[in-house]
C-alpha cells in the first residue's frame, strides 16, 4: 500500500511538470501579448514587457518560472496592476470552495438517492420522475436553469435575491444551479451501478438468507454500487470548487471561475499560468485521493496491491 | 486635422466600422447623473434622488468588472475611469451643462499667457487628501512627472506629450540595473535632468506652471483627465507597487471616497467629507455591483435593487415599449475599428485594404447584426465631436459627409481588389 501510495504521488508531480511545460508553450503560442490591444507607444510596450520579464528570451523565461513555482509565487497579475496571483487566487478560492461545497453537497445527496429509489422503483413512476429530472438537469444548462430561477423567484416572487454575495440566502439559487448536472450524474451513475447490482448472486444469496430489504439495500447494494460513482467524485470535486464561470457571472460572485477565461483573453500571463497550475494542482490531488480511498473502500484492490508489494 | 484623417481612410491601414450609441434605462427617481461621450462616463457628483425605494440620495450601479486599474496615471479604462472621477479631481470638472467651468475642479482660476503656450492654475484654498494632508500644486507637478517617467511605463503617457520636454522625458531608455550599471545611473541623472527641465511646474503649494509646445484649446478639458489627477508623493511611494490596490492604499480627493471594495464583487463609494464642494454634494452613498452578465442586471433593474443600467441591443425594443420615461440614449464619442495586420505581406497592400474597407456594408451590419442604433462609422472620427464651433461636426465639416459609402461600393471593392491582385503578382481570378 505504501508503495501504491508513493507511486500515485510521483506520478502526481510529473503531471504537475507536463502541465506547467505545456501551458507555458501554449500560451506563448498563442498570437498576441498582453500589450497588443492596447494602444501606446512602441517605446512604452518596450518598458512593459521589460517590467514583467517578457523581453527575454523564452527558455530564460521558463527556467524563472519553474524557480518561482518552485518556492510556491505566482507572480503578479499585468491586467490588475500591482495584484500578486497568490492574492487573487487566496482571495477569490474561498468563495469558490464555499459554493463549489454546497452545490457539491446538495448534488451528491440528492442525486444518491434519487439514484438508488429510481434503481429499487425500476419501471415504476417514481423511477420515471427521477429519470426525467436526472435528463432535464443534464440537458438544460446552467445558465438557462440560473436565468429561470432569477427571474421567477428573484425578480418576480422576490422569495430569494437575485445576485450578489451576501447573506446564506444569497448561496441558494447558485449552489441549486451549479449543482443541477453534478445532481443528474450522479443519480443516473447509481441508478445503472444499482441495477448491475441488485442481479448479483450475492443479492440473491441474502434475500435467501432472509435479510430484510433494507438491510439488503444498505449493506450489500449500495455499498458496491457506490464505488464508481466514488471514482469520479474526484474530479467532480475539483471541478465544481474551482468554480464555474457562468453561475458566478450570473449571480456576480467573487470566485476563482472568471478568471480561467478572462485571463486568456487578456493574455494575463501569470494569471493563466496561476490559475492553471492551481486547478491542475486541485485536480491531481483530487484524483491521487479518490486512488488512495479507492484502495480502502474496496478490499479487493487493497489486498490485491497488498500482496504484490 | 481632417486631412489628416482622409489620408488615414484612403491608405486604411485601420478601418472604420461603427460608432456606438449608448442605450441605457435609468429609474425617474434618479437625477442629474452627468454623462460625457468622453473620459469618465459618468459623474455622480451632481446627482440627487427623488422618492427612491430604499432610501434617498444613495445609488445602487452596476460597474460591470472589477476596474483594472485605479492608480490615475497607469489606468486606461472606462470603468477605472468613472471611479477615478468620483474620487478624484482634476483642475476642472464637467458641469452639468457641457462646459470645463473655471472653479468647477481643484484650480480656483487659471491664467493663459498672450501666445497660448503658459497656463498658470491657482488652487483652491484649503484643499485637503482624504487623509487630511493638504493638497498642492506639488501634487499635480509630481503625478504629471510620473505619468511620464518611463519607470512608470504608462500607457497614456503621450496624453501629456504636448507638455514641453514630455516627451524627452518619456524617450529615455533605462538600461537593467544589474547588467549595465553605469548606463543605469547615467540614464537615471538624465531623467532627473529631463524632469527638472519639463514645462510642469510648482511655483509654490498653490500655483502650478504648464508650458505647452503648442496652443492647445482643450487643454483646460484634458486637465480633467484621469491621467492629469493629482498624486500624493508620500503616499504613492510608501505603498508602492500596490498603490490603489486597495480602498486603504490610495488617497481621495474627489467628491467620494472607496468605503469598501471587495474585489469582484462589490464596491461602495460614500461622500468625501474633505471634499471643498461637499456641501453641494447631495448622493452621501453609491453601492457598485461588478456583475458582467448581462442579463442579470436586467432582472434586478426591474426589482428596482440597480438604479441605472446599459441596455443590450437585444432589450432595447423592450425598454422602448415598457419603460419609455425610462429608456435614454446618447451618442459615445467612440469608433469601432479593424486594425489590419500590417505585417502580413497582402495586408501591406493598401488597394487590398481599402477594398476591404470598400467592400463593408456598414448599415447592414450595424442595423441587422448589432441592433443597438450604432451608426455606420463613414468616416473614424465619430459625429459627436464637433469642430471649431460646438454646432458644427468635425466628421462632416472637414472629411466630408459618408467619406466611406454606409452601405458599401461593391464595384469599386472589386476594382480595387483586381488591382491589387495584379500589384501582388497574383492572378487575376477568371
Amino acid at each position: 500500500m505504501g508503495r501504491y501510495i508513493l507511486k500515485r504521488f510521483v506520478f502526481m508531480l510529473v503531471s504537475m511538470w507536463v502541465i506547467v511545460t505545456a501551458c507555458f508553450i501554449l500560451m506563448n503560442a498563442v498570437p498576441g501579448s498582453p500589450f497588443t490591444t492596447a494602444k501606446m507607444t512602441p517605446l512604452v510596450r518596450k518598458q512593459l514587457e521589460q517590467k514583467y520579464g517578457l523581453d527575454k528570451p523564452l527558455w530564460q523565461q521558463y527556467v524563472t518560472l519553474l524557480k518561482n513555482l518552485l518556492r510556491g509565487d505566482l507572480g503578479i497579475s499585468i491586467r490588475e496592476r500591482g495584484r500578486s496571483v497568490n492574492g487573487i487566487i487566496a482571495s477569490r478560492f474561498p468563495v469558490s470552495l464555499v459554493l463549489g461545497t454546497e452545490a457539491l453537497a446538495f448534488a451528491v445527496t440528492t442525486g444518491l438517492a434519487l439514484g438508488v429509489i429510481a434503481s429499487l422503483y425500476r419501471g415504476k413512476t417514481l423511477d420515471y420522475i427521477a429519470i426525467i429530472i436526472a435528463i432535464l438537469g443534464v440537458s438544460v444548462p446552467n445558465f438557462v436553469v440560473a436565468s429561470v430561477l432569477q427571474y421567477v423567484l428573484g425578480a418576480k416572487l422576490k422569495l430569494l435575491p437575485i445576485a450578489r454575495w451576501e447573506s446564506p440566502a444569497h448561496h441558494i439559487l447558485p449552489a441549486f444551479a451549479l449543482g443541477l448536472t453534478t445532481l443528474a450524474t450522479m443519480a443516473r451513475m447509481m441508478r445503472s451501478s444499482m441495477l448491475e447490482v441488485i442481479n448479483q448472486d450475492y443479492v440473491r444469496t441474502a434475500k435467501a438468507k432472509g435479510l430484510t430489504p433494507t438491510q439488503i439495500t444498505w449493506r450489500h447494494c449500495i455499498r458496491n454500487a457506490i464505488l464508481p460513482v466514488v471514482t469520479i467524485l474526484g474530479p467532480l470535486i475539483a471541478g465544481i470548487t474551482t468554480g464555474t464561470l457562468v453561475v458566478e457571472r450570473m449571480f456576480g460572485i467573487p470566485g476563482l471561475g472568471r478568471y480561467f477565461v478572462d485571463s486568456i483573453y487578456n493574455r494575463d500571463y501569470p494569471l493563466i499560468m496561476g490559475t492553471t497550475v492551481f486547478y491542475s494542482a486541485i485536480l491531481l490531488l483530487m484524483t491521487f485521493l479518490v486512488d488512495v480511498a479507492y484502495g480502502f473502500i474496496d478490499p479487493r484492490i487493497r489486498l490485491a496491491k497488498g500482496r504484490a508489494d | 486635422m481632417g486631412q489628416a484623417e482622409k489620408i488615414l481612410l484612403d491608405e486604411s491601414p485601420i478601418i472604420p466600422v461603427y460608432w456606438p450609441q449608448r442605450n441605457y434605462a435609468e429609474h425617474t427617481w434618479v437625477k442629474g447623473i452627468v454623462r460625457s461621450a468622453i473620459g469618465a462616463q459618468n459623474d455622480w457628483k451632481y446627482a440627487w434622488t427623488e422618492g427612491r425605494p430604499g432610501g434617498d440620495n444613495k445609488l445602487s450601479l452596476n460597474l460591470g468588472e472589477e476596474p483594472p486599474d485605479l492608480q490615475s496615471i497607469t489606468s486606461t479604462d472606462q470603468v477605472s475611469f468613472d471611479i477615478l472621477n468620483a474620487v478624484l479631481e482634476g483642475m476642472a470638472r464637467l458641469g452639468p451643462d457641457g462646459d470645463f467651468k473655471m472653479g468647477s475642479g481643484l484650480a480656483e482660476s487659471w491664467t493663459i499667457s498672450e501666445d497660448g503656450k503658459t497656463y498658470t492654475f491657482k488652487l483652491k484654498d484649503g484643499l485637503k487628501w482624504s487623509d487630511g494632508t493638504p493638497l498642492t500644486a506639488h501634487d499635480f507637478e509630481y503625478a504629471w512627472k510620473k505619468a511620464v517617467d518611463p519607470r512608470t511605463a504608462s500607457q497614456y503617457n503621450y496624453m501629456l506629450f504636448g507638455i514641453v520636454g514630455a516627451e524627452d522625458v518619456a524617450n529615455i531608455v533605462i538600461p537593467d540595473k544589474d547588467s549595465d550599471p553605469a548606463g543605469y545611473d547615467k540614464a537615471i541623472s538624465d531623467l532627473n535632468a529631463a524632469m527638472d527641465a519639463m514645462g510642469v511646474k510648482a511655483l509654490d503649494d498653490k500655483t502650478l506652471e504648464v508650458n505647452l509646445i503648442a496652443p492647445n484649446n482643450v487643454f483646460i478639458n484634458l486637465t480633467s483627465f484621469a491621467t492629469f489627477m493629482p498624486l500624493n508623493k508620500a503616499a504613492h511611494e510608501k505603498w508602492g507597487e500596490e498603490y490603489a490596490t486597495e480602498a486603504n492604499k490610495m488617497l481621495y480627493c474627489g467628491p467620494f471616497i472607496i468605503k469598501e471594495w471587495q474585489h469582484d464583487s462589490k464596491m461602495v463609494l460614500v461622500k468625501n467629507p474633505n471634499y471643498w464642494d461637499a456641501d453641494n454634494v447631495k448622493i452621501t452613498e453609491i453601492k457598485f455591483d461588478m456583475i458582467k452578465d448581462i442579463n442579470t442586471p436586467i432582472s434586478m433593474y426591474e426589482a428596482n435593487e440597480l438604479d441605472a443600467i446599459g441596455v443590450p441591443g437585444d432589450f432595447i425594443p423592450k425598454f422602448q415599449a415598457e419603460r419609455p420615461d425610462e429608456f435614454h440614449q446618447m451618442a459615445d464619442a467612440v469608433a469601432w475599428y479593424l486594425e489590419c495586420n500590417l505585417e502580413d505581406p497582402v495586408m501591406q497592400n493598401a488597394k487590398f485594404r481599402l477594398a476591404l474597407s470598400e467592400a463593408l456594408d456598414r448599415k447592414a451590419y450595424c442595423d441587422n447584426v448589432l441592433r443597438n442604433f450604432s451608426a455606420p462609422a463613414t468616416s473614424l472620427t465619430p459625429p459627436s465631436i464637433h469642430g471649431a464651433t460646438p454646432d458644427e461636426v468635425f466628421a462632416e465639416k472637414y472629411v466630408g459627409k459618408d467619406y466611406l459609402p454606409p452601405t458599401g461600393n461593391p464595384e469599386k471593392a472589386k476594382q480595387l481588389l483586381k488591382e491589387a491582385l495584379e500589384e501582388l503578382g497574383y492572378a487575376t481570378p477568371q
